[in-house]
Order: C-alpha cells, then sequence, then structure tokens
C-alpha cells in the first residue's frame, strides 16, 4: 500500500546522492586543476625569487623591514641586470597564465592604446596658462619665492591630478637639480 | 626610616635610573646624505633623525603629496665642500606605490630620480637603530 511512495522517496534520495557526488567530483576536479596552476605560478616565482636573491642586495646600512620600489643600484649593475630574453619570457609566461585564467577575455574588450584625456575646461586652460606664466617669470629670474610657491600651487589645484599640473612642476623640479633656481628657506618650499 | 636613608633615596633613585638606561643603550644610526650630477640626477639617502640633526642649517628631507594625488620628495644637504645641495623629484608608478609609506616613515631611506626629476627608485628601512619613536 505505501509500496509506491516508499519507492519514490528512495528513487529521490538516490538522485539527491547522485547529484550531490557529481557536484563534488566536479568541484574537486576544478579545484585540483586551479591548485595545479596555482603550483606552477608558485614554482615560477620561487625560481625568479632565487634568481633575484642571488644578486647583490641593496644597500641598506643593516637589517630590519625594508620595502623597495624601482631598480636598485644593485640591479643596476650589468653582471646583475635581467636580460631581455629573460624579460621577455617573463612577460609572455604573464600572458600565458592571464590567457589561462580567462582574465583577458572577461574584461569584455580588447587591450589597446589607453583613450587620451579630456581636453580641459575653459578655467582650467586659463589656470594652466597662469602657471606656467609664473614659472616662467619665477626660472627667469632664478629665485622662487614662497609667494610664488603658493600662487602656482593655487593654480594648479584647479587642474586636479592632470598630467599637465604634473608637466608644470616638473619644470620646477628640472630647474632646481640643474641648480637654476633657489627655492624658499622653509618646508613646503614646491608647489 | 632614618635621616641618613631619607637622605640616600634620591642618590639611589638617579643611581637606579642612570644604570638602567645605560644597560638598555642599543645600537643606533642616523646618516644624511644628497648628491647629484651636472645633468640633474642624484640621490638621497640617511635617516630622518640624521637629517634633522645635521649640522648645515638648511638640511632636511621630505616626502609630500597632494590632495590630487601629486607625489614629491624634497631634499637638501650642505656636503663637506660646504655646497648646498638642493633636489627633488616626482614619483613614477613604481616609487609612487610606496608613498604612503615613506610619508609616514621613520628609519631609513634611498631616493634616486633621473635627469628628468622622476623618482626613479626608492627604499625604505625600519629598524631600532634609526629613530626613537
Amino acid at each position: 500500500m505505501f509500496a509506491s511512495p516508499l519507492r519514490g522517496w528512495i528513487l529521490g534520495l538516490a538522485l539527491a546522492v547522485g547529484s550531490g557526488a557529481g557536484s563534488y567530483l566536479a568541484m574537486r576536479h576544478g579545484q585540483e586543476a586551479q591548485e595545479k596552476r596555482f603550483g606552477q605560478v608558485a614554482e615560477e616565482l620561487q625560481a625568479l625569487r632565487k634568481a633575484v636573491m642571488a644578486r647583490p642586495p641593496a644597500p641598506a646600512p643593516s637589517s630590519g623591514h625594508a620595502v623597495a620600489a624601482g631598480i636598485s643600484p644593485a640591479m643596476q649593475s650589468e653582471g646583475a641586470r635581467l636580460r631581455p630574453e629573460d624579460l621577455d619570457a617573463i612577460a609572455a609566461r604573464m600572458v600565458a597564465q592571464l590567457q589561462q585564467s580567462g582574465a583577458l577575455e572577461s574584461s569584455g574588450r580588447a587591450l589597446g592604446p589607453p583613450s587620451p584625456p579630456a581636453p580641459l575646461e575653459p578655467e582650467q586652460q586659463q589656470a594652466l596658462v597662469r602657471a606656467n606664466s609664473l614659472v616662467d617669470r619665477v626660472l627667469s629670474t632664478g629665485k622662487l619665492m614662497m609667494q610664488d610657491t603658493q600662487e602656482i600651487r593655487r593654480e594648479l589645484a584647479l587642474l586636479k591630478s592632470r598630467q599637465e599640473a604634473e608637466e608644470v612642476r616638473r619644470r620646477i623640479i628640472i630647474a632646481l637639480n640643474k641648480n637654476q633656481l633657489d627655492l624658499p628657506e622653509g618646508p613646503e618650499a614646491l608647489p | 626610616m632614618t635621616h641618613f636613608a631619607k637622605k640616600m633615596v634620591p642618590v639611589l633613585s638617579v643611581a637606579v635610573l642612570g644604570g638602567a638606561s645605560l644597560a638598555h643603550a642599543g645600537a643606533t644610526y642616523q646618516m644624511a646624505w644628497c648628491g647629484k650630477s651636472p645633468n640633474g640626477s642624484g640621490y638621497c639617502h640617511g635617516t630622518f633623525l640624521g637629517f634633522r640633526n645635521d649640522s648645515g642649517a638648511s638640511t632636511q628631507a621630505y616626502f609630500y603629496k597632494s590632495d590630487s594625488g601629486f607625489k614629491t620628495f624634497y631634499g637638501a644637504f650642505t656636503n663637506p665642500l660646504g655646497e648646498l645641495v638642493t633636489a627633488g623629484c616626482i614619483a613614477d608608478a613604481a616609487t609612487g606605490a610606496l608613498w604612503s609609506k615613506a610619508l609616514a616613515h621613520e628609519g631609513y631611506f634611498s631616493i634616486e630620480w633621473d635627469s628628468n626629476g622622476t623618482c626613479t627608485y626608492l627604499y625604505l628601512a625600519n629598524s631600532s637603530q634609526y629613530s626613537t619613536f
């Protein structure tokens, strides 16, 4: 009398167990593939780290927690520099890893040159002209006064993080580094 | 407490404090140096404590970041020849990534820049030798 419902329950239970086992196996397979890929990357990083560690250290006077960016003086020596073919191999390997991971496809668009920045707003253009005029005057006199610094800084504030603002500041820094410009005494001398 | 013992309390206190400070004196290190070539490229390295304690009246070093994200370094140092070396640089992407650490740094740093005024190398290290914290 209740044999048919019981058979249904057993069948449902079997299906549930089978589905769970199938999901587990698929997930396990995916995890193994991912772990294998991570393992390969870790091995490559380990080899690269060993190669870098074998080179002369950065010029720290003593031990301690340290961070660095750029190319250290030790790395700039001819014997310690990575060869072009090493860099090509690293770049090619990185591209291959990105392609395998699908990161390039998932971005939704092909990698291309960056789009040009938006044109300056009229008031930004005017501020840029004023800032460059101030710098022209400062460079002609060879002396940057604190008032100049504040005026240039005020004009450049309108340009926010635009590249044009950086170029104005760079003109001052290059002149300073070439001993063509004296800065005012005190902190915050650069605009 | 006897009168003699009361008189000895400050003496003993000073002796204990002095002994304690001597017992805990560790290695210290401070220095300041900047140099540059005629094309404008150069470097500064040392500790902030070293720049602050340098005998040159204009010697200083600072990292700066504006609200628009502009990151720059400025250093001034009077070398043994009596020449004032002043220089600065604008962070590139790699060195700029460390700028937030540099702004809070109290230890040893080494920074280099090219003839275009771009900071090309930045090294930061903290150690018990560099700062009183």
